[in-house]
């Protein structure tokens, strides 16, 4: 497949919303690839108080200098975590606890998901925790989230969903590819 | 006769590893008359169902929908066969996104209002403003994935408050199901009456649009009117799992307050004279708390009687 476009951007901790890219599809294509990349993010904190278990840092964290990068725990980041572990589970940790649960455990990952339409139709969304995804779009084939096209032109429209951006600077690339059954585009 | 609904499921088609066809296998083995696929965001599922289902001659019935999965809340619409954009979506306005869905021929319902939000889940938590339920079919009372007390009593508070206030909203259950682990007995689901052979989409979409759908583990509090009286019975619907408990206590919530009555032999007769302009039946196993919880009725309202 020929490479149609190609973008990459930057998102800031926090963001929430969408960013729509619009591609006309100058020829017919047999076979569509929407490939998505971001970098992959767990929110965590480090806790400059606690005596570390390096062995679970490193393989959570990599390296102990990104563990460094981490935000640090503050008061209100450990009573929000108290609170909502108390809603959640009814059980009040401790603070010694929650700091573990921030450093350990805390399961929060970027979150950015891929939607696409063709001719202001929908063809399909990637709803699924993955920083490297492809929407594949064929006749007899799509991937999970898509539907099967047979054959595609006009204005193709990728939207990204953004979800939850964990850390600053967080990178992302969108590439569509596509081809035709006699191989050119 | 009373169909069972389960309304709100995923599969690998989002962020469930279930397969279409391990969903179907599942409601098949759960004898359930109609279920929903409702995928995050995408209906891609609809047409792996439709075709499964057709390929293996079965008699299950499918509601094709979808789940929108915004950034303010999550939107179950167990109906919802074309796919309605959402890119407009706005936190202080989504009456729009409701009446949107409803004009395409959609069942919308809100989901788990009370899920945990930042920083566990962004956008599990219902955060849009709504000041207009014209179009909002109903709340999903109970969430079989979420904690029963501080997810579902909220939400069934939630539904309450609209209730007594005047809004008529149907309460539903879903089991919100991702996993082949995840169990379905002693879990909640929703009922409606239907007819053997019946079209249950039809029949559900009967049901929401006067408010008589149950929320049950197994047992129903049916009510009718007799004479000057409401008669009240329990409907055993064979839900797998489901444990009858030695005693049933029926509470009525109603704009006068609370009650609560034993029901022995099955059956408990109220006059209408006893009873608020609208009133919420619940039925427990034993004494009144959340965890005793068996089923939620359909809302008696006399003017409708």
């Amino acid at each position: 497949m020929k490479e149609l476009y190609s973008v990459e951007g930057t998102l800031n901790r926090g963001f929430r919303g969408q960013i729509t890219y619009t591609v006309c599809l100058e020829e017919p294509c047999d076979e569509l690839d929407v490939h998505l990349t971001y970098d992959y993010a767990e929110l965590r904190y480090r806790d400059e108080k606690a005596d570390l278990d390096r062995e679970k840092i490193l393989k959570i964290y990599g390296t102990e200098e990104h563990y460094r990068e981490c935000p640090p725990i503050t008061p209100a980041v450990l009573e929000k975590t108290i609170r909502e572990v108390s809603d959640m589970s009814g059980y009040v940790i401790t603070e010694e606890e929650a700091r573990k649960f921030l450093v350990y455990d805390i399961d929060l990952k970027t979150e950015i998901h891929p939607l696409a339409t063709l001719n202001d139709q929908f063809i399909g969304c990637i709803h699924k925790q993955l920083p490297d995804r492809h929407m594949i779009f064929r006749e007899d084939y799509a991937s999970h989230g898509c539907i099967p096209q047979a054959r595609m032109e006009g204005v193709l429209k990728i939207t990204l969903l953004v979800f939850n951006v964990a850390k600053d600077h967080t990178r992302y690339t969108l590439r569509v590819s596509g081809g035709k059954e006699d191989g050119r585009v | 006769m009373f169909k069972r609904y389960e309304l709100h499921n995923h599969t690998d088609e989002s962020d469930a590893p279930i397969s279409c066809g391990e969903l179907i296998r599942r409601m098949v083995a759960e004898r359930v008359d109609c279920f929903a696929i409702t995928d995050h965001n995408t209906v891609s599922g609809h047409g792996i169902i439709r075709n499964q289902l057709e390929r293996d001659g079965l008699k299950l019935t499918c509601a094709y929908g979808m789940e929108y999965t915004t950034y303010f809340g999550h939107i179950v619409c167990p109906v919802l066969e074309t796919y309605v954009p959402w890119d407009s979506i706005d936190r202080h306005r989504p009456e729009r996104l409701f009446e949107a869905c409803k004009r395409a021929g959609g069942i919308t319902g809100i989901a788990h209002p009370f899920a945990y939000g930042e920083p566990f889940a962004m956008g599990c938590r219902f955060e849009m403003e709504i000041r207009d339920f014209t179009h909002v079919d109903f709340i999903e009372v109970i969430n079989n994935s979420e904690s029963l007390h501080t997810v579902n009593g909220p939400a069934i508070r939630w539904w309450e408050d609209l209730v007594l206030g005047g809004i008529p909203i149907s309460a539903c259950a879903g089991m919100d199901l991702h996993r082949v682990t995840d169990r379905m007995d002693g879990r909640f689901a929703t009922y409606a009456e239907g007819c053997e052979g019946g079209d249950a989409v039809a029949e559900l979409r009967a049901a929401l649009s006067v408010q008589r759908t149950w929320v049950s583990k197994g047992m129903l509090l049916d009510w009718h009117r007799e004479g000057e009286a409401i008669r009240f019975t329990l409907r055993d619907v064979n839900k797998p799992g489901f444990e009858a408990p030695s005693v049933y206590t029926m509470m009525l919530k109603g704009q006068g307050g609370e009650r609560t009555r034993d029901i022995t032999g099955g059956e408990l007769t109220v006059p209408l004279s006893e009873l608020s302009d609208v009133e919420i039946p619940k039925l427990y196993g034993g004494e009144v708390a959340l965890e005793n919880l068996i089923c939620v009725a359909p809302v008696i309202r006399k003017e409708a009687l």
